[in-house]
């Protein structure tokens, strides 16, 4: 994903007289082009998040619509405050695009890791929350939701999926109607090991994780009246991310609780191991067998 | 004091005094900078952040005094549908370009808004008032940072150095401190007078990001609030109170 990036904020300066990156003194040699290209536009503005944010803010104010890249637990942790006050609060055109997503820099520790920052956000109104699965996605969700006048967030992970989705920002998407009695939402790359984990269970995608419409709301507790079990699957802490979205929505929606409904994602606790992300990923259950097991104890369950 | 300057303590006394809020010794220490930047520094091209937010009253008083907000605004300052909180709010008040109360804030958007005004090629100033309480957030450095990186010498940051940090991490040095980072720095001994304020900003740098460090009194004009600055730092006064004050500046 951080290639498609790298050309997405190329086309988005060449369109846009008025789109500016800083960065945080990441991906500066996957940005050479967009610094040679487009020079009084790209600054590199050091290892100063908070600063980052709040001149982000300042260049909105002016009519600029700036893109703020560095690293997820940095941008969106360190710098909460001023995302809330500098971008959320006086609703900016700010666009963050975060990598190291949830356990990407799984070797370096938890200072690295970041899987709260989607529940963290969630959490600030006017802030708009993307996690696109693929790159197609990340380009599409960037390019329709450009200079719509709102703070967004775009969580770019290492790993991405192979499917081809027919997306669009603020839109739940029903990516299989099954015939069993589970309902699987999913978000992010995840959206291929849960297609390859179930066979007859019903899949909705959703990239979008704030300010979902009204028609989509409405859709999520459609299918919830008409499956036994919900489960949910995201690689974001538990607290705060994809299940406790579409719990909201049940709720709000007045839709009567499943038999079950489980959210499998990252636990309550760090994950103070190393090696790669995707030792992290069997740990957690979180890989093809994990999220097929987790339904296979559903139907056990059932039976 | 000039008559105009007195009208607007006494503004900001009453108000404070009905509504019962503010914080007065803050925006007493920075009326005159304000006052006599708007009224005869600030141009069209020109942008202003108060990064202090907890001033506002000043800025309201002033705001008030050139139009920009009617008596009825001001009157409602802090009540439940005012436009006009205890902290200024960007997407309430015309002219206002920063919604603070969060100190540390105002600089990093000052340093963006400068950034772009030369990334559009349009002219004009970026001024942007602190305090030296504010100095200790680390936001004010990373600034100091910043700005001299980005050789923004459209922008101007104004230093209220009113002492109020004295009884804890008082920020010494300020001077040297802009200095070292590369600013060209200025100190106006008496920030309440009218020649040497004014006098600053004819000396702005052409080629460097400047910094005018005004020494203030907090609480300036009122003797028992400068004398008792920390008690006022949040605190509305008295009705007895309101008439002392008013009789001290000869009403």
């Amino acid at each position: 994903m951080r290639k498609q990036f790298a050309q997405t904020i190329f086309k988005t300066l060449d369109d846009d007289p008025l789109a500016a990156i800083l960065i945080g003194d990441i991906s500066h040699y996957l940005l050479k082009e967009v610094e040679e290209k487009f020079p009084n536009r790209f600054y590199n503005m050091g290892i100063c998040e908070q600063s980052l944010i709040g001149m982000a803010s300042g260049m909105a104010s002016m009519g600029n619509k700036p893109i703020v890249h560095t690293i997820a637990p940095f941008c969106v942790e360190r710098a909460f405050e001023q995302i809330k006050v500098d971008l959320c609060y006086q609703k900016t055109d700010v666009t963050i695009v975060s990598v190291g997503s949830s356990f990407d820099y799984a070797s370096l520790g938890c200072t690295h890791h970041c899987y709260e920052d989607i529940s963290i956000l969630r959490s600030l109104p006017n802030m708009q929350v993307f996690v696109p699965g693929s790159s197609a996605e990340f380009d599409y969700l960037f390019k329709k939701t450009w200079g719509n006048g709102s703070p967004k967030y775009f969580k770019l992970s290492a790993k991405e999926h192979n499917l081809k989705t027919l997306i669009e920002p603020f839109e739940a998407t029903v990516i299989r109607e099954g015939t069993g009695k589970n309902l699987l939402f999913v978000c992010g790359h995840l959206l291929e090991e849960t297609t390859m984990a179930s066979s007859d269970d019903t899949i909705i995608y959703v990239p979008t994780l704030s300010y979902l419409s009204d028609g989509s709301k409405k859709t999520i507790c459609e299918y919830a009246l008409k499956h036994k079990n919900i489960i949910t699957i995201e690689e974001n802490s538990v607290i705060g991310g994809l299940g406790d979205e579409i719990f909201n929505i049940l709720c709000e929606g007045k839709v009567r609780l499943p038999d079950r409904f489980e959210k499998i994602g990252v636990p309550h606790k760090f994950l103070n191991k190393y090696g790669n992300a995707a030792q992290h990923r069997k740990a957690l259950g979180l890989d093809i067998r994990g999220i097929k097991e987790k339904i296979n104890v559903e139907r056990q369950n059932e039976l | 004091m000039t008559s105009k300057l007195k009208k607007f303590r006494k503004d900001i006394l009453t108000v404070s005094f009905l509504n019962k809020s503010g914080h007065v010794p803050s925006a007493f220490s920075i009326l005159e900078i304000l006052y006599y930047l708007y009224s005869e520094v600030l141009r069209e091209e020109d942008s202003f952040f108060l990064s202090k937010g907890h001033g506002c009253l000043a800025l309201y008083a002033v705001f008030l005094d050139l139009g920009f907000i009617t008596q009825e605004d001001f009157d409602s300052f802090s009540l439940y549908d005012s436009i006009l909180g205890g902290h200024p709010d960007r997407n309430k008040i015309k002219g206002v370009l920063c919604s603070s109360g969060s100190l540390g804030h105002g600089l990093p958007m000052a340093i963006g808004a400068a950034l772009s005004k030369k990334i559009q090629k349009k002219c004009g100033n970026v001024y942007c008032l602190i305090g030296d309480g504010e100095s200790n957030e680390g936001t004010t450095w990373e600034s100091a940072i910043l700005a001299n990186h980005l050789k923004l010498e459209n922008l101007i940051c104004l230093v209220d150095n009113n002492n109020s940090q004295i009884r804890s991490v008082s920020t010494r040095t300020i001077k040297e401190k802009f200095i070292s980072f590369g600013w060209h720095v200025l100190e106006v001994n008496n920030g309440h007078d009218k020649s040497q304020v004014l006098n600053s900003f004819d000396n702005i740098s052409q080629d460097k990001p400047t910094c005018i460090i005004f020494n203030t009194k907090k609480g300036h004009g009122i003797k028992e609030i400068e004398e008792n600055m920390f008690a006022w730092h949040h605190r509305a006064p008295t009705e007895k109170e309101m008439e002392k004050f008013f009789k001290e500046m000869g009403e």
